[in-house]
């Protein structure tokens, strides 16, 4: 059935991506390397909520919800570092 | 935690229909995972601050965690993930036999996550990482103390939370809810799906905890 | 009697008479009876909170102190605020009148998890416990902000206990803010839409909105309080390398957005009043409407305001001040709409009014010099003094407290079916809006000339000022003692309340006073929009 081929794919996708994550810290690369975890880990955050946690079949109110939480994370930090990096 | 087991039997009095009450779980559910997401939030802001003041600590702490033993683990976790997806598209389709074999697949595989965890625990001890036990002082230069803390606080509540979610327990049920809910292919569908959805979470804090350093 | 009769009759039965058993109310499901039991709870810490005050106030008669200790004054302020934010404040309005109301004024039989509101109240009597508990075994004396490394190293009273039960507290607040907003979301009546809703109902939407996006921080930043302090790891310490300033971020992000917390559910009571009072439609519904979710947002934007002295970058505090200054707007909308709504009306002067009134002053009073305190200038000279303790207390006293009593004399009668004296309600809404200025005016003053906050020994040239505020929160405690009596004396002596003794618009006071068990006979049909007045027989 498709949804069970689109789940082990997702999970080989996650993974893969956890692969790149170990191999990248193998790596110096400096600032390159948080750069490349940080979007690795967004990635994966992703794919986990999207497709693991139904966000791609639910309505749009649920989006709306998963949105506004990751929104207000975005507060949190955009103004919070706003401190440390001028100071 | 949001809805109990017999207020998802059967319609609650509070709801006109089954739709509106399986609609109403679900989007508390979400609400619930936004309070998570807030939660561990605070916690990754933390971090990202020590990471900003005290670069070179941090890079060096986080080379003294056992990145295999974290990457097995997390796959582990990935795996059971699946086995509980899978588990949840069983049911629905009706099929459950296959349902309960993918859950306990997903249950076992939480175990081992546990497991692991506690032996990496147990050789972060050895090596006196801990904060305030350990057979020995601690071996970095004292600002990696703090990431290494907060390295412990942050897996320790993510071991917690594996450990409520293998035992595929529902929102806030007793244990007879819990093994109704994982035995009851039929009847339980939703709020399988809603258990899977907690079950989930648990797969952020991996690359953040570990891989900071670079 | 057929059994169908008598299960006519007992959903008719008022939902206070339909079982009295003790048993019947601790495991209650019913939205309403949960209410009942916030309140009662509330209101013993309202009273416990408000005898730390008393200490307080009288230990400030004399420049030398009058019986309290260094470390024992500290205790009691302490006490006080964690007290009055945390069991009082927070969960005031939401969980007594946002939990009895909320289903009714959508038309629903109860919230979506009425179980959930139940374990909600459990989760909130345990973390009252553990801070009352904390009080008692030697108190705190961290004051309310706990601020780090204090806290965290060199205190030696109750701090963790103190910290775990707010802890506990917060997933109280958590889980009824999800109530809530799934109630709202999924449980309207048909024809319900979203503006047809009360604006207390779009008030308490927006609070949910905070309770569950910024507790879920405050509870962390416990968390790594308490693990610093009893394990020794070093988060906050900067001996260790960890910095002061992250409990600060941490913390303000939940405490600014928790002050709309405290006022959100105020001004969603302070609509409903002068609407009904003013027997008018609500000025410019869409704008007060909007404006709470204006607050609830922008409120997350500002924290940083509490930090202008504290380090933080110079950047920072532009940011924030600039963002503080923002939040005043949609906070002026609301003022404009309620004074334009009372204009032309057919205004009865009730005693939930006179709070509403007192409520909009204070309020504007209060906002005024948040403004001055959110200059960045004004904030170095004033930090820390009586006027901040005077600007806040005009917004959870004058403002918040007083709405609270606006919205008990209000709904009295529904959920009690019983009417309070009305004499006596006018004569105590008049007194404690006399107690209130006449405590909290002369702070401003005394802060302006530089009185600092947290010491129970000062310069003798603050004594007269220090006098009269005293004197003013005497006159406070007493105002605030006779309705507590004249609500018992009604609950057995009042007159009987009528279903509408407002001849208000809603749809609670369409059912009985007080209401039965499931609220509605049939669910509702909702056809027009909220305060159409003139009220019309039959609708
Ligand atoms: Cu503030």
């Amino acid at each position: 059935m498709g949804d069970r081929r689109t789940f082990v794919l997702v999970d080989l996708a996650l993974l893969a991506l956890l692969a790149a994550t170990y191999g990248i810290s193998y790596l110096h690369l400096g600032v390159g390397n948080a750069v490349l975890n940080i979007g690795i880990a967004v990635a994966k955050a992703g794919l986990v909520v999207w497709f693991f946690m139904h966000l791609r079949t639910a309505v749009p109110l649920v989006r709306l919800f998963a949105g506004a939480a990751l929104l207000w994370l975005v507060i949190l930090f955009a103004l919070g570092l706003n401190d440390w990096l001028t100071r | 935690m949001a809805p109990s087991a017999a207020e998802h039997t059967a319609t609650a009095e509070q709801f006109a229909a089954p739709e509106q009450q399986r609609e109403a779980a679900f989007l508390g559910m979400w609400t619930f995972l936004a309070t998570e997401i807030m939660l561990f939030g605070g916690l990754f802001f933390g971090i990202a601050v020590y990471r900003w003041l005290h670069p070179d600590a941090v890079r060096e702490a986080s080379q003294h965690l056992y990145k295999s033993i974290g990457g097995i683990n997390t796959a582990v976790l990935l795996a059971s993930s699946l086995a509980v997806a899978l588990a949840v598209l069983s049911g629905r389709e009706g099929d459950r036999r296959s349902a309960v074999r993918n859950l306990l697949v997903g249950a076992g595989l939480g175990l081992a996550f546990l497991g692991i965890k506690a032996y990496e625990y147990y050789l972060d001890y050895s090596e006196g990482l801990m904060p305030g036990v350990g057979p020995k002082p601690f071996p970095l230069p004292p600002d990696s103390e703090l990431f290494i803390n907060a390295y412990f606080f942050a897996t320790g509540i993510h071991a917690a939370r594996a450990d409520r979610g293998w035992r595929a327990g529902g929102p806030c049920p007793t244990p007879g809810d819990r093994i109704a809910a994982a035995g009851s292919a039929h009847r339980d569908r939703d709020r399988r799906a809603l258990l899977a959805l907690r079950r989930h979470r648990l797969d952020f804090s991996f690359p953040v905890l570990y891989l900071v350093g670079g | 009697m057929s059994t169908a009769t008598e299960r006519l009759a007992l959903e008719r039965a008022g939902y206070v008479t339909a079982c009295y058993t003790l048993r019947s109310w601790l495991l209650t499901t019913d939205h309403k009876r949960i209410a009942i039991l916030y309140m009662l709870a509330i209101t013993g810490f309202f009273f416990i909170g408000g005898a730390a005050a008393a200490l307080i106030r009288i230990e400030l008669f004399s420049p030398t102190g009058v019986f309290l200790s260094n470390d024992g004054y500290n205790k009691a302020f302490t006490m006080h605020s964690v007290v009055m934010v945390w069991l009082f404040l927070i969960p005031s309005i939401p969980t007594t009148f946002g939990n009895f109301l909320i289903p009714i004024m959508i038309g629903a039989k109860d919230l979506a998890f009425p179980r959930l509101n139940l374990l909600s109240w459990y989760i909130f009597m345990l973390g009252g416990l553990f801070v009352l508990y904390a009080l008692v075994a030697g108190g705190v004396d961290t004051g309310w902000t706990f601020y780090t490394p204090y806290s965290t190293l060199f205190s030696n009273s109750y701090v963790a206990a103190a910290a775990l039960g707010i802890f506990i507290t917060g997933f109280s607040s958590i889980l009824t803010g999800l109530n809530f907003i799934v109630t709202i979301h999924k449980l309207r009546a048909p024809g319900m839409g979203w503006f047809r809703l009360r604006l207390f109902v779009w008030s308490h939407y927006a609070t949910s909105v905070i309770l569950v996006l910024a507790t879920p921080v405050l509870a962390l930043s416990l968390a790594l309080n308490i693990a610093e302090r009893v394990f020794g790891i070093g988060i906050f310490d900067p001996r260790l390398g960890g910095d002061p300033l992250l409990w600060q971020h941490l913390f303000w992000f939940y405490s600014h957005p928790a002050v709309y917390i405290m006022i959100l559910p105020s001004m969603a009571v302070i609509s409903e009043l002068i609407s009904a009072f003013a027997q008018n439609r609500i000025f410019g519904y869409r704008f007060v409407a909007y404006s709470s979710i204006a607050i609830a947002s922008i409120g997350f934007l500002v924290w940083g305001h509490h930090m202008f002295v504290s380090g933080q970058s110079m950047w920072a505090s532009i940011t924030f001040s600039f963002l503080s200054f923002l939040v005043a707007v949609p906070s002026a909308v609301k003022v404009y709409n309620w004074t334009a709504t009372l204009y032309k009306g057919q205004v009865m002067i009730k005693a939930p009014l006179l709070y509403a009134i007192g409520f909009i002053g204070l309020f504007v009073v209060g906002g005024i010099t948040g403004l001055f305190l959110a200059s960045l200038a004004i904030d170095v000279h004033v930090t820390d003094t009586y006027f901040v303790i005077a600007h806040f207390h005009y917004i959870m006293v004058g403002a918040a407290v007083s709405a609270y009593f606006g919205a008990l004399h209000f709904w009295w009668p529904k959920m009690t079916g019983r009417m309070y004296p009305e004499g006596w309600g006018i004569a105590s809404a008049l007194l404690i809006f006399l107690g209130f200025t006449l405590t909290f005016f002369p702070q401003f003053v005394l802060g302006y000339l530089g009185m600092p906050r947290r010491y129970h020994l000062y310069d003798p040239q603050f004594q007269v000022l220090n006098v009269l505020s005293s004197a003013g929160a005497l006159v406070l405690a007493a105002a605030y003692l006779i309705p507590l009596t004249y609500f018992l004396w009604s609950l057995r002596w009042g007159a009987r309340a009528s279903d509408n003794p407002w001849g208000a618009d809603g749809l609670e006071w369409t059912i009985a006073s007080p209401p039965p068990k499931h609220n509605f006979a049939q669910t509702p049909v909702i056809t027009r929009d909220p305060y159409q007045y003139p009220l019309k027989e039959g609708t």
